[in-house]
């Protein structure tokens, strides 16, 4: 039975761990500390993923770690965007990846025998493919999970030797992009309709894609990105 | 690396254009800068450090180069917003704006698990923020000029980085910042676009005296053989995302690292 600690807020993630659980997965969420969005700096490195420590404790183990960093919840030009705006889309949630990867790294690697063939213990970040290819009114958050996309490959290289994976799962920006309660993203919504003609449901095609990563068959995978759009984004 | 005049291109691609190139008083902005200038545009060095960037807009200029200097801090957007101003008061247009500058990109080196709040934050303001204030202060005059907007990324922002994770993730943030940019200004005739360089710079030297095996093993992985040249090996690809060579050109990554990364 796998255990997965999903990180993040709003209704794509309890969609997610929806899917999770019917998936068999043993899960547990927390929620970032966002508190201090507008000036993340001004917090360590670690603050904002305080709470993993504990949720984790009260898993007993842990194989799989999900985050689902913040989205806004509507498309704004950069040029309208003021300061605090940006480091809500961008600066906020590339900080927040970072303190979950960190906070991560100890609860993953201390798992038994973690670099056997039979393991798994998997970092997944959640991310919707404007990281890919940017988008229009979605500038300062694209930015951030590209950004958040290269933390998962730099610490693939780094935790590889201690057993531990990461990959990305990138989704479509219209199940993605209000992710926080909010209206899903207008501005990419017409942009292109999905070879299989839907954007992808959470419970009943996100999380089992989640549930495969984890498995311990999939194990010699890191670093990676699947995108898991219906068939928009065919660039890779 | 010092100053280059003794490049002398054959044709000048931006007679008549300004740019503004911020980190220009050394290594790949002055390269970059120094190409510029060499193609005829009218090129302002944004330097932190005026006493390091004006000496080297003198000797450029000494060489019949149209180069000058203005302070600028790129982590205070009062300054970004300044010498973009000056630029534009004192030649009437900016056609193309690289920024370049980054600081902390050694404070991020090593292990994830210890990478300091210090070296995180000057590498997010001196090129996330520093970008995001480019932008906004540059927009309005890249629009009246149909101009560029270059910024630099890496490969470690592509591939990822062992040894400095935290500066691949602010480059590959870049990246896809360019790409959002071209996407909601190419509408405005504004094209965006990364260089992802690798060149002999004084940073370079600084990861070379740590670390005298890293130009063997650069040089060796890299199918043309050598470390580039700013001038002559990058400079050239900010003439081009410039020039009017690459008018339909945007939202893209051009890699100028001797063919060390092939992954695009």
């Amino acid at each position: 039975m796998i255990h997965t600690l999903l990180v993040g807020t709003g209704t794509f993630v309890e969609s997610l761990k929806e899917g999770l659980k019917a998936q068999g997965h043993v899960v547990a969420c927390v929620e970032p500390t966002r508190s201090s969005d507008t000036n993340p700096h001004e917090s360590d490195l670690d603050s904002p993923a305080i709470g993993i420590k504990d949720a984790a404790e009260q898993l007993g183990h842990t194989d799989l770690i999900v985050h689902v960093p913040a989205a806004p919840d509507e498309p704004k030009k950069i040029v309208n965007q003021t300061e605090d705006e940006w480091i809500i889309a961008c600066e906020a949630p590339l900080h927040e990846a970072i303190a979950v990867a960190r906070a991560s790294h100890p609860i993953l690697a201390v798992r038994p025998n973690p670099c056997a063939s039979d393991s798994n213990a998997r970092l997944i970040w959640v991310l919707p493919t404007i990281a890919l290819g940017g988008s229009a009114g979605y500038v300062a958050s694209g930015a951030a999970f590209e950004g958040i996309r290269a933390l998962s490959k730099g610490a693939a290289k780094q935790w590889g030797a201690d057993g531990i994976t990461t990959f990305v799962l990138a989704v479509n920006p219209t199940v993605f992009l209000g992710n926080n309660n909010g209206p899903s993203a207008d501005g990419v919504r017409d942009a292109a309709v999905p070879a299989l003609g839907r954007t992808g449901d959470p419970v009943t095609d996100l999380a089992p894609l989640l549930d495969l990563l984890a498995n311990p068959k999939a194990a010699f995978t890191t670093g990676g990105t699947i995108v898991a759009d219906g068939g928009i984004w065919m660039a890779l | 690396m010092t100053v280059d005049p003794a490049y002398q291109p054959a044709t000048r691609f931006l007679e008549g254009r300004v740019a503004v190139v911020t980190g220009g008083g050394s290594g790949i902005g002055l390269g970059m800068a120094t190409a510029m200038a060499s193609h005829g545009a009218t090129v302002i060095l944004a330097c932190r450090r005026v006493e390091v960037g004006e000496p080297v807009a003198a000797e450029l200029r000494e060489s019949g180069l149209a180069v000058s200097c203005v302070k600028c801090d790129v982590t205070v957007a009062e300054e970004v917003a300044t010498a973009i101003t000056t630029a534009v008061d004192k030649f009437g247009r900016l056609d193309c704006l690289i920024h370049n500058a980054v600081a902390g990109t050694f404070d991020g080196a090593g292990p994830l698990t210890q990478a300091s709040a210090t070296g995180w934050k000057m590498l997010v303001a001196s090129s996330l923020r520093a970008s995001f204030d480019c932008a906004q202060a540059s927009y309005p005059h890249l629009k009246d000029s149909k101009g560029s907007l270059i910024l630099l990324t890496s490969a470690s922002g592509m591939e990822g980085s062992v040894g400095l994770p935290l500066y691949g993730v602010v480059k590959a943030a870049q990246r896809t910042l360019a790409k959002g940019l071209a996407a909601e200004w190419g509408p405005d005739g504004i094209r965006v676009n990364t260089v992802a360089p690798l060149a002999l710079t004084p940073a370079f030297d600084r990861g070379l005296a740590a670390d005298p095996s890293l130009i063997d093993r650069l040089e060796s992985s890299t199918p043309l053989g050598r470390i580039g040249d700013p001038t002559r090996d990058v400079g050239p690809v900010a003439v081009f995302l410039a020039s009017d060579l690459s008018r339909h050109v945007t939202g893209q990554t051009i890699v100028a690292d001797g063919g060390g990364f092939r992954g695009l």
